[in-house]
């Protein structure tokens, strides 16, 4: 999952160069409106809707899967 | 290929493949791009709640965008987008002023495109009229970050878009050139005879017929069409004479072939004729094997590949005169007339629209609320310095205790709301300044990107400088501390005449001897509450 969601993330941020640890606030092409393109692309990849107060805590990339599972499961 | 997006609301998630692609503030006509190569306005119905609202805002939409129209250069391609009704407010628009603020503002788009040569519309509405209007928004993402369009259309909306502006990049076409039989009409002339041709208001024959009344209509907006078909010529006048459902004349032909010479051969000299390049014709001929030698001895010709079935033909038409006849690109004569009917435009907006942008904000009546900092903006406050990236001088974070603490200590803390004729933005500016006698020091100053533009941040710094100065500051200090989202504010402080050095990490080290207060634009009305007072929020 953890490739998945990478790959959507380099589709979005439209680079290959993500590092292992990637984190909002740490990583420049994450902006807050990236963030809403990314959610929306990670939403219908996997479908599955989250509610406003996840999305403003998918903040890194493990934060992110856990919040996929936690829907999927 | 650049573009320059002017929008009332979040968009970027539908334009988030295109690479060289600036947005416009909100609602923001303040910035004119000088050499983008598209400049496109994005505007979409407006949700305020209230009804009488939702008309103003309409109606404000299409002045600004009278207001921009004259400001970018010609040399960009302008495409306007339609607007389409949503209902929602709880009132019925039994008066229909709703729509009725909608078709003006759409056919306001249609009348600028027929007057300028630059100018496209965009039918956005029909393309989100495809989906059922409860898909059409996602009220989550609404709330959250004011999208309007459902970002789960954005993929679709992406493919839409693209084909529309390959085909404003793409060269008009000038010329259509029509095969005859089982083209134009059903049937061979030569075999089934004036009278059993397919050519009346029955199927099939009523197809057709419709096909050449769409073609009498592209004749109209200036297409040309020409005829080239394998017939006999004298049975071809007769029949445009005298057949009582023939809708295209002789009159209608500005060159024509029929002959049995091949039709590589006709188009060329169809070319010559008119003096234009065979790269400006459109073919069309039912006979795959013609199509197939067009295609391959004179690549340069468009061949659309004709339909199969005589009810297709009509979508046909369309299509190909969507694609290849509609939208163009600026030739020299189109760029005098559009200069003649930009005088003329002038005279007209002058009439009913504003001089200058301006007077055009004074009628947006637009009201600054200063409030110093107290137990109910706090925590707005200490949010803001959280979540600001982009027009924040400093990017320093604070919690609400940090603040509590700034204001203990004798700091005065500012925020700001704005509110104008259609609504209150609610406090969207926040700056810490610390105080020191005749000292003051700009620790914090940030804007949300919702307000910005219309040169409101200067009028807010200026309006609170000159409070400091009114307590007797003279010497001000302030600092840029860069990070990857603040550029826009690199050079703010340089507008009120700071002296800047460089600071550390790339930063700037600001000092301002103010001897006299600023003048502030009058179109702005300031008000300042600078003692403990209860933020009122001015809900519409």
């Amino acid at each position: 999952m953890k490739e998945d969601i990478k790959s959507i993330m380099s589709d979005v941020f439209m680079t290959d160069e993500l590092p292992d640890d990637i984190e909002q606030s740490r990583f420049d092409k994450w902006d807050s409106v990236q963030h809403l393109n990314l959610i929306v692309e990670l939403e219908q990849k996997f479908s599955v809707d989250f509610e406003p107060e996840e999305i403003a805590e998918m903040t890194n990339l493990e934060k992110i899967e856990s919040a996929i599972r936690a829907k999927v499961a | 290929m650049s573009f320059y997006i002017y929008r009332n609301h979040t968009v970027e998630p539908l334009f988030a493949r295109i690479p060289d692609v600036t947005f416009s503030g909100y609602d923001d006509i303040s910035e004119v791009p000088e050499d983008a190569n598209t400049v496109l306005w994005f505007y979409s119905y407006p949700f305020d709640c209230a009804s009488r609202l939702v008309v103003e805002r309409i109606e404000y939409y299409g002045q600004q965008l009278r207001m921009m129209v004259d400001a970018i250069p010609e040399t960009s391609a302008l495409c306007l987008c339609t607007m389409g009704v949503q209902e929602l407010t709880v009132r019925e628009d039994s008066d229909f002023s709703i729509r009725g603020a909608v078709e003006n503002y759409n056919a306001g788009l249609v009348e600028l495109a027929d007057t300028h040569a630059h100018i496209k519309v965009l039918d956005v509405a029909s393309f989100l009229e495809q989906f059922p209007a409860e898909s059409r928004t996602d009220w989550k993402y609404y709330y959250m970050s004011q999208m309007q369009v459902n970002p789960a259309l954005a993929g679709e909306f992406r493919e839409w878009f693209d084909a529309r502006m390959r085909a404003i990049q793409s060269k008009r076409k000038k010329c259509l050139v029509l095969d005859l039989d089982n083209t134009v009409w059903g049937g061979v002339l030569g075999e089934d005879g004036k009278d059993g041709i397919k050519l009346s208001n029955n199927y099939p024959g009523s197809c057709y017929r419709d096909f050449q009344k769409l073609v009498r209509e592209a004749i109209d907006q200036g297409v040309i069409v020409a005829v080239c078909s394998k017939n006999n010529e004298p049975e071809v006048w007769d029949c445009f004479e005298t057949h009582p459902d023939m809708v295209l004349k002789k009159d209608d032909l500005s060159s024509y072939r029929i002959n049995w010479t091949d039709k590589a051969t006709n188009l060329r000299e169809i070319a010559a004729e008119l003096n234009i390049g065979t790269d400006s014709l459109v073919f069309i001929d039912d006979s795959p094997q013609e199509r197939a030698l067009i295609s391959m001895t004179m690549p340069e010709v468009t061949v659309p590949d004709y339909p199969a079935k005589p009810y297709q033909l009509r979508q046909f038409m369309l299509s190909v005169f969507d694609e290849h006849f509609r939208i163009y690109q600026l030739t020299n004569e189109d760029r005098k007339k559009t200069s003649q009917y930009k005088d003329n435009a002038r005279r007209v907006s002058a009439g009913k629209d504003f001089a200058s942008l301006e007077d055009f904000i004074r009628t947006l009546d637009i009201h600054v609320l200063l409030s110093s900092a107290d137990s109910y903006n706090i925590p707005r406050i200490a949010q803001m310095t959280q979540k600001t990236n982009q027009f924040n001088l400093t990017t320093k974070r604070y919690t609400e205790s940090d603040i509590q603490k700034f204001v203990d200590s004798g700091a005065w803390v500012v925020c700001a709301s704005v509110r104008d004729k259609f609504g209150d933005s609610g406090i969207t500016m926040a700056a810490v300044i610390e105080m020191d006698g005749q000292r003051a020091n700009v620790d914090s100053f940030l804007l949300s990107c919702r307000i910005l533009g219309r040169k409101i941040e200067l009028a807010i710094a200026q309006r609170v400088f000159n409070e400091l100065f009114d307590r007797g500051c003279r010497h001000i200090s302030a600092r840029y501390i860069p990070t990857a989202k603040n550029m826009q504010t690199e050079s703010f402080f340089e507008n009120f005449g700071f002296e800047a050095a460089p600071g550390p990490d790339g930063g700037k080290e600001y000092q301002l001897e103010m001897q006299e207060k600023f003048q502030i634009a009058d179109y702005y009305t300031m008000e300042l509450n600078p003692g403990e007072r209860r933020y009122q929020e001015h809900n519409v």
